[in-house]
């Protein structure tokens, strides 16, 4: 035996049996003993053992040497259970790249346990960049040992196997902890979990009474961890088989294989089956809904058993939480049960446990349960999604208060997954036009968020209107980026980690609909000088964020208030934002062309600005080619499954009728722009069959704008030019003359500008008249929906008054309130925004 | 031949009942007309004798009942092992065991760890008071490296500590009965059994045997026939034995 004092030197004896024996005293004076661990880790004992466990297997098989590199790695593990001072000295590059390396099938499974541990422990504590990130080969990795520790594991039931299997299993989730993580390793991971998992259920219900709990349960979660849509349908594919045994496992005697059941149910719940989503929520299958009620229960039942344990000090599961939010933010039946069950208030009170009177401030404690406290957040967000009245109990529970305290706490890569689920909490709040007039502009929400979003630009004020001058100039550089103006310290995601961006893309879920024009935080968020963030985030490559940037966009320039309108303009640019339209991502189109859609709306200025710069062929080959995104079918097939599959399509289409709309609602030179491209116009005429009523409505309106008669908003200009026709010499002649004759002269001029202008609305009626519009528009006479109805009748009896043909139908008293209205009065996209709810 | 009686009440067996409920006869065969799988009833007897710790029991019976789930057997031997150690009072061989199949035991589990320290320094507490010329040293040491910044964190363990270190000041054969308490060997028992039941519920095993649930099950059972006034001759647990 060895005096504990001076294990040290021994540890480098070159004596393998020496060195073994001060590795036994050294583990069994530092298991429990937490000064033990400081002092030892003073001395410097974490060099040594890093360098006995990476001592590599130098062909022969030394079964002494072996054991001192297990014994190491145990002693390691001992350090990573210690309180936080200790363990957080365990966080070195070192540490984990000795760990990882250990993970492979040579390794004796015995030091595989101690290092799986190890690292569970490790990442168990903090969070850190996903593993994966940091070593690309790590899910290979864990693949090849699931694999290799399976087959056997359900037969001979070795606890050493069943170690090993359960600590990987335990791992997989912490390597990728966010949503793109999870996705990442799925390829190499599935299939062996399900494998693994699939063994179990046989065996446990081959053997009806013992399994092991544990393993079965870790499997399962990891399993559900990284589920992709693909894999669920092929096990939904794959029958009762494989569900039926989860579904008996809601009634486990163990919390731990319920919540896992619960877990997996819950992603092939979320994964499995298309769906349609609404303002209300998402809708699927009746079956799929029952199959998540039932999963009701079993959550809150173990939810409630977490709070009261949470009362003895406990900690609830994060996962619980976790659980509940991904099975609630479709909104719907599943999320109503759960309301009425409380889940709001458990919520709050969990997180009142964890730090009462909103006491972030210590770091500490989103560091240690940043995990549960996100969760319970993104829970809030999620049950709020869809609902008025659950985002109204949220605010009354006082959860708006911890969402703030924690957005003001400072940036540090652990609090960074507890910010993303409050910016979702916020996002979820914002969607409430009440409470984004009340009570978030007394949270002081604005500066939190902005600091999420990047450094601080430059304090300089811009002079808005030079600036847009500045960038029209540039009409050529297409597919240039826009040039970069004063902007200095914003944020590139070259060298960001995936994390940051993952932050970034939060926050700015949570602006899109806080810089909406009736939102009081739009002046507060755009004089903090959120802009250039925000063009920065269209510019990045990471898709979510580019997604959600475009979408904040879109709402700064929702609205009539010009001011806004021309400082987006200066810093974003039309390059980019037609980039952005042809973007490889089909939602970011459709945000890019609601852009357009907003910018143009009840605005000549930016129709002219728009054709400056970016050329009218130029638009208008954009316009076709977004119109014809889907074939649409010959007009005698009633079959259009096609577009029902593809909601987004169809949104984009939308979107891109109503700029139509918008620009036939220009000046009159602007119709007469549209009307020239016949292309186009057949094509809006084609449109007029499709299934969806919002694009069958946006065709007309566009007929509306083209056949409007009364002088609407005719450009100084416009008239000029049309009296210039009549007599050339008008302005200066006029000066000369006596008022009388100047009198009659203009009356004659006026006359003759009239039958110039009628013959040209003529003609526009009659080229519509010529593709189909008048007959197309006959059908939509019987039009399902009462508003494209109404519509149809205040085009018919436009198009009819002008070209004199049929007089307008008797019954038809057209609504002239509703053609004088332009088309412009939809508003740019729906103010909710509908981008992934990152996990 | 009849048909297969289901398990539980449902409308038919309502209609079934006789009487004033069921006599000795009558209850035996309607037990009996309950089919219980072979492999469940073997399934059920190797898990008892497994988280009860009958290894060589457990392992004859895995032979003969051809029963290849030899769960964790190799870990009955072990918990053997630390059980006897404690009951023994080597608490310290006790712990080296424990750390060694299940090193994150104690580290994950303070409670566990500190009722072994106070039982190691109670034993050194026997040493010294055993002999009149014992020496204290060493039971301070123990207690002020050990113990102390324990209890200093946690309320519990101080009163746990205070008590024990108060067996130094009394004379063994006249101890008040909350300190005989201590030194009484039930109080090893207690701690082995909680370290068992530490370890089985590591390895992912229930606390306990699955045949104890039943029989709690079927007095629950009893109770609710009692309730609705049925006549039936009730489990008595001597007959099993």
């Amino acid at each position: 035996m060895i005096a504990e004092d001076d294990l040290l030197p021994y540890l480098r004896s070159d004596d393998r049996n020496v060195q073994l024996a001060a590795l036994r005293s050294l583990k069994n004076s530092v298991i429990g003993h937490s000064d033990q661990k400081a002092s030892y880790l003073d001395r410097g004992v974490l060099d040594e053992l890093l360098e006995i466990i990476g001592t590599p297997e130098d062909g022969i098989k030394d079964p002494i040497s072996e054991e001192c590199r297990i014994q190491a790695g145990v002693i390691l593990g001992s350090f990573a259970y210690s309180d936080a001072e200790i363990s957080s000295r365990l966080f070195t590059p070192a540490t984990l790249s000795t760990l990882v390396k250990v993970l492979n099938q040579y390794s004796p499974p015995a030091l595989l346990v101690a290092s799986l541990r190890t690292l569970t422990t490790l990442l168990t504590l903090r969070l850190t960049p996903p593993l994966v990130s940091q070593f690309p080969g790590l899910a290979k990795s864990l693949s090849e040992l699931i694999s290799h520790y399976s087959p056997t594991v359900f037969v001979k039931y070795a606890r050493q196997d069943i170690q090993v299997l359960t600590n990987l299993c335990t791992l997989v989730p912490l390597i990728s902890p966010s949503h793109s993580s999870a996705q990442s390793v799925s390829s190499e991971l599935t299939a062996p979990l399900f494998d693994l998992v699939y063994g179990s259920l046989q065996s446990s219900q081959a053997s009806g009474i013992y399994i092991d709990s544990k393993l079965q349960s870790a499997a399962i979660l990891a399993l559900a961890h990284c589920l992709t849509p693909t894999v669920a349908q092929e096990i939904e594919a794959a029958g009762p088989g494989f569900t039926n045994p989860v579904l008996a496992l809601l009634r486990a005697p163990d919390t731990a294989t319920r919540l896992s059941a619960a877990s997996l149910l819950t992603a092939l719940y979320t994964c499995g089956k298309s769906d349609i989503t609404s303002n209300t929520g998402v809708t699927r299958a009746p079956q799929i809904t029952t199959l998540a009620l039932t999963l009701v229960p079993t959550l809150m039942k173990l939810l409630d058993d977490a709070i009261a344990a949470g009362h003895h000090g406990r900690k609830c599961d994060p996962r619980i939480l976790h659980t509940l939010a991904i099975l609630c933010r479709d909104g719907g039946e599943v999320t109503d049960r759960c309301v009425e069950a409380g889940l709001i208030k458990k919520i709050v009170s969990i997180i009142a446990q964890l730090a009462p009177n909103d006491h972030f401030t210590s770091r500490r404690i989103l560091e240690s349960d940043g995990k549960l406290l996100s969760s319970s957040l993104l829970c809030l967000s999620a049950l709020g999604l869809y609902n008025e009245d659950y985002r109204k109990e949220i605010i009354e529970a006082g959860a708006l208060s911890v969402v703030v305290a924690v957005m003001n706490t400072a940036n540090t890569a652990a609090t960074r997954e507890v910010k993303i689920a409050a910016c979702h909490v916020l996002r979820t709040l914002s969607r409430s036009v009440r409470l984004l007039r009340t009570t978030m502009v007394e949270s002081g929400v604005v500066c939190g968020i902005v600091d999420l979003l990047g450094d601080a630009p430059p304090e300089e004020e811009r002079p808005l209107l030079e600036n847009v001058d500045t960038v029209s100039s540039e009409p050529e550089r297409m597919d240039e980026e826009p040039v970069q103006t004063t902007v200095t310290e914003v944020p590139t995601d070259e060298d960001e980690e995936e994390e940051d961006l993952e932050v970034r893309t939060a926050a700015m879920a949570a602006v899109c609909n806080l810089v909406l024009d009736f939102s009081p935080l739009r002046k507060p968020i755009l004089d903090k000088g959120i802009l250039p963030l925000v063009v920065s985030g269209a510019r990045s490559r990471y898709t979510p964020l580019r997604l959600n940037s475009t979408w904040a966009l879109k709402h700064m320039v929702f609205g009539d208030d010009m001011d806004t309108k021309a400082c987006v303009m200066s810093h974003l640019g039309f390059p980019l934002i037609i980039k952005l339209c042809d973007d490889k991502e089909i939602q970011v189109q459709e945000q890019a062309l609601d852009f357009l859609r907003n910018l143009t709306a009840r605005s000549e200025t930016y129709i002219d600005m728009l054709f400056d710069n970016v050329g009218v062929e130029e638009v208008f080959r954009l316009l076709d080619r977004k119109l014809s995104f889907v074939p649409v079918p010959p007009f005698e097939e009633s079959e259009q499954e096609l577009l029902s599959t593809q909601p987004y399509y169809t949104k984009v289409i939308i979107a891109t009728a109503y700029i139509l709309v918008h620009i036939a609602a220009g000046y009159d030179r602007h119709r007469e722009i549209v009307i020239s491209h016949e292309d186009v116009l057949r094509k809006i005429v084609q449109l007029m069959r499709h299934e969806n009523y919002e694009v069958r409505l946006a065709c007309v309106w566009t007929i509306i704008n083209l056949t409007w008669v009364e002088e609407p908003n005719r450009a100084p200009e416009e008239v000029a030019s049309a009296t210039g026709q009549v007599h050339p010499n008008v302005s200066q002649a006029g000066a000369a003359q006596s008022s009388s004759d100047i009198m009659q002269q203009q009356q004659s001029i006026s006359a003759f500008t009239e039958l110039y202008f009628a013959d040209i609305y003529r003609r526009r009626a009659m080229v519509l008249v010529r593709l189909g519009a008048r007959e197309q528009l006959e059908h939509l006479k019987q039009d399902p929906v009462l508003d494209v109805r109404e519509k149809t009748k205040t085009a018919i009896y436009q198009i009819d008054s002008l070209v004199g043909g049929a007089s307008p139908t008797a019954d038809v008293e057209p609504d002239i309130e509703a053609g004088l209205s332009r088309g412009v009065e939809v508003p740019g996209g729906a103010m909710e925004i509908d981008s992934e709810l990152h996990e | 031949m009849s048909a297969p009686t289901p398990i539980g009440p449902g409308p038919n067996n309502v209609s079934t009942t006789p009487k004033g409920g069921y006599n000795r006869e009558q209850w035996e065969s309607k037990l009996d007309s309950v089919k219980v799988s072979k492999a469940n009833l073997n399934a059920l007897v190797m898990n008892y004798l497994i988280i009860e710790g009958y290894q060589s029991a457990a392992l004859k019976f895995a032979q003969e009942a051809n029963i290849s789930s030899s769960v964790a057997l190799d870990s009955i031997d072990d918990r053997m092992q630390i059980r006897a150690s404690i009951h023994a009072g080597a608490i310290q061989e006790a712990i080296e065991r424990i750390n060694d199949l299940n090193p994150e035991l104690l580290d994950t589990n303070p409670e566990l760890h500190f009722s072994l320290l106070r039982l190691q320094l109670i034993e050194l507490i026997r040493n010294c008071t055993a002999s009149p010329d014992g020496d204290i040293q060493p039971v301070l040491t123990f207690a002020t490296t050990h113990l102390a910044s324990r209890a200093q964190k946690n309320p519990a363990f101080l009163t746990d500590l205070e008590r024990t270190m108060a067996l130094l000041c009394f004379p063994q054969d006249n101890l008040a009965p909350q300190l005989a308490e201590l030194m009484d060997p039930s109080l090893r028992r207690q701690v082995a059994a909680r370290v068992n039941e530490a370890i089985l519920e590591a390895q992912g095993v229930m606390r306990e045997a699955k045949m104890r649930g039943l029989v709690r099950l079927w007095g629950w059972a009893e109770n609710a026939l009692r309730q609705e006034k049925v006549d039936f001759p009730s489990l008595d647990l001597k007959n099993i034995a």
